[in-house]
């Protein structure tokens, strides 16, 4: 897959924040700095998102309410995520790394210099703030020789970027930082399921976009999941599809969601985010 | 950005042409006009008024609960996906050698709503006792905006009037059907304000599909595992259980509740110890799916025999307008 293609897939993410934040499910003050027109996406796309969102949010939050001394959290393939512009200010003792291509990162700091809220927000941190650019298969590579000081626990993100490399790349990037780091927790989100009749669409449609999962062939569904990351010797490994994660949103939320828009196919929602999986270990 | 505007292209739907045809609306015209869709070319805008127009003088003499005679086959949501609609006939036969009951659901989602449902309306008026065509729930204005219909009319002719002709003569579709007294068709599901089939015939029809209330539930409900009523996580219509439904049956004395509105993946599917069938009928639905579709063939007894059937193959269809559906990158 080429590097191109791989990064145009944070247009499609930011697009979709987008779209669910223009539909009213969530709010990010600063999303708009990073993206300001994404078409419509359907109701189902809005829903989705915005459980991706809220999942990768709860687990983030699990892991601070857990080591509020001092903590780090490493997000692979950031792209334009907000997540360390709302978590800084308010979270003294955490350390952010954002790692992503050189191209994605320049663009991410052009967008930092010219708001002035980031810019303090960043500035105020003190030099907790960090975003490297590189290509995440080069981890061990001495040209990019980046400082991490990840001797305290530690939480690694991948929403959606691990799973666009070989499972061989994906566990040395993962690899590289659990050794660095003595505690460390991780969040995954990717899709899963690649092989049922609604998962052999999805691979053909991707395909037809050039994009390509290998890492999702080698971990086909949750329990493969838990055993990849029990491997990795975390006591605790959660995993959960993104419907899961729907059905257990609270009532009042559901309800809330369940206004913004109709929903015109349920099955086919429930499909598209049975696809999907958040695993979280520590 | 790039993407976002390449994926929201459709490729050239604006150089396809359309047919040349202005005289005035006969059968013949019919057939002139059956065979540009069928090659899929829509119609010119001033062609479509006239179908339209035809359409209204058929339908609004329809009931709300249309009286359709057996044999006749029962088609569920097409959605826009003309090619699986051919395919369609060609499984379950011709019309008008074959009668066709379709239960709404013709637009959105797909990239060929206006051939479908122009196609669908054009055979209605040819064949108008060949072929029932109900109201679904996206033969709305309201749902048309959200999902595609409004859009692909825009782009195909340059402006909205297309899109307000056919949702003005969505108003006078039928919204049920009963099928020799016994099968009971329609595109949700039932509704807590109706009790009997006399009391869908005392609705008025020609309307907006409304927010709330009986006609909305009808295009909107779902049949559902837990009984009694239940609240739609759609956002509109209800869920309803198999005591409903058995009570419903009974008291109109139907052997059958047909009905269309969710994905079902083998095209059909049965439930609440068969008082009910969902009859799906684009596969790969949304392109997405990967879905069967089917369709129910009823014979004079009523015995249902299903036709399941595959996307037509993608050859068909000119590669430069297949955009990909959305998914979660
Ligand atoms: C689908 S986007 C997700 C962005 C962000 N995590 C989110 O959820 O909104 C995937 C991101 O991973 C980055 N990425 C993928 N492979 C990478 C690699 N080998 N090295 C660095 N970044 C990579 C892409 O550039 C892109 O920004
Ligand atoms: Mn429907």
């Amino acid at each position: 897959m080429s590097k191109h293609l791989i990064r145009q897939t944070d247009d499609d993410a930011a697009g979709s924040r987008l779209s669910c934040l223009k539909k009213k499910y969530y709010e990010d003050k600063f999303l708009n700095l990073f993206i300001q027109r994404a078409r419509p996406r359907l109701p189902l796309i809005n829903i989705g998102t915005y459980c991706r969102i809220k999942a990768v949010n709860e687990c983030i939050q699990d892991f601070i309410s857990k080591n509020r001394e001092a903590c780090a959290i490493v997000s692979l393939g950031a792209g334009s995520d907000t997540t360390p512009f709302h978590l800084l200010p308010t979270h003294v003792n955490l350390d952010y790394y954002e790692i992503d291509f050189e191209e994605s990162v320049a663009a991410k700091q052009k967008v930092i210099d010219s708001n002035e809220e980031l810019t303090r927000i960043v500035s105020e941190s003190n030099g907790r703030y960090h975003l490297y650019g590189m290509d995440l298969r080069k981890i061990n590579d001495e040209r990019y020789n980046y400082h991490y000081d990840l001797n305290k626990p530690t939480l690694l993100i991948s929403e959606c970027c691990l799973c666009y490399l070989k499972p061989q790349e994906a566990d040395e990037i993962l690899q590289f930082f659990i050794n660095k780091a003595p505690k460390t927790s991780v969040v995954v989100y990717e899709p899963l399921y690649l092989d049922d009749s609604f998962g052999r669409v999805m691979s053909e449609n991707f395909a037809m976009r050039g994009i390509s999962m290998p890492t999702v062939e080698a971990y086909p569904d949750l329990v493969s999941q838990v055993k990849r990351f029990e491997h990795y010797g975390f006591n605790k490994v959660i995993a959960k599809s993104l419907f899961t994660y729907y059905n257990e949103l609270d009532k009042d939320d559901k309800e809330r969601i369940s206004r913004l828009e109709f929903l015109d196919e349920l099955e086919e929602m429930i499909l598209l985010l049975s696809h999907y999986g958040i695993i979280y270990a520590y | 950005m790039d993407l976002e505007t390449d994926a929201h292209m459709e490729g050239s739907d604006s150089i396809r042409s359309f047919d040349a045809t202005e005289d005035s609306g006969n059968s013949d015209n019919l057939d002139s006009w059956l065979d540009t869709l069928k090659q899929c070319k829509f119609l010119s805008q001033k062609n479509v008024e006239k179908l339209c127009s035809m359409a209204k003088d058929v339908l609004q003499y329809e009931q709300n609960v249309q009286p359709v005679q057996a044999p006749v086959t029962i088609c569920g949501d097409v959605h826009g996906q003309f090619h699986d609609l051919l395919e369609l006939f060609s499984v379950g036969g011709p019309c008008p050698d074959t009668n066709y009951l379709f239960m709404g659901d013709y637009v959105d989602r797909g990239y060929y709503s206006v051939e479908s449902v122009s196609y669908l309306v054009a055979m209605k008026v040819r064949y108008p006792k060949r072929i029932t065509i109900l109201r679904g729930n996206h033969e709305s204005r309201q749902t048309t905006q959200v999902y595609g219909f409004y859009d692909e009319c825009l782009r195909k002719y340059g402006n909205a009037t297309v899109w307000r002709m056919f949702t003005d003569l969505f108003d006078y579709f039928p919204i049920t059907a009963l099928v020799d007294n016994k099968i009971f068709c329609l595109h949700g599901g039932l509704s807590p304000s109706i009790d009997s089939i006399d009391n869908i015939r005392s609705l008025n029809r020609f309307q907006e599909v409304p927010h709330d209330g009986p006609m909305s539930d009808l295009l909107w409900s779902d049949p559902d595992e837990r009984s009694n009523w239940g609240v739609s996580p759609r956002g509109a219509g209800f869920t309803f259980g198999q005591d409903i439904s058995e009570q419903f049956n009974h008291r109109n004395n139907l052997s059958l509740i047909s009905r269309a509105h969710q994905l079902v993946m083998e095209g059909y599917a049965w439930s609440h110890e068969q008082q009910v069938v969902t009859i799906f009928s684009a596969p790969n639905y949304c392109y997405r799916c990967g879905n069967l579709a089917a369709i129910m063939e009823l014979d004079e007894e009523l015995y249902p025999t299903f036709l399941q059937f595959d996307p037509c193959p993608r050859a068909n269809e000119p590669s430069v307008t297949r955009k990909t559906p959305d998914y979660f990158l």
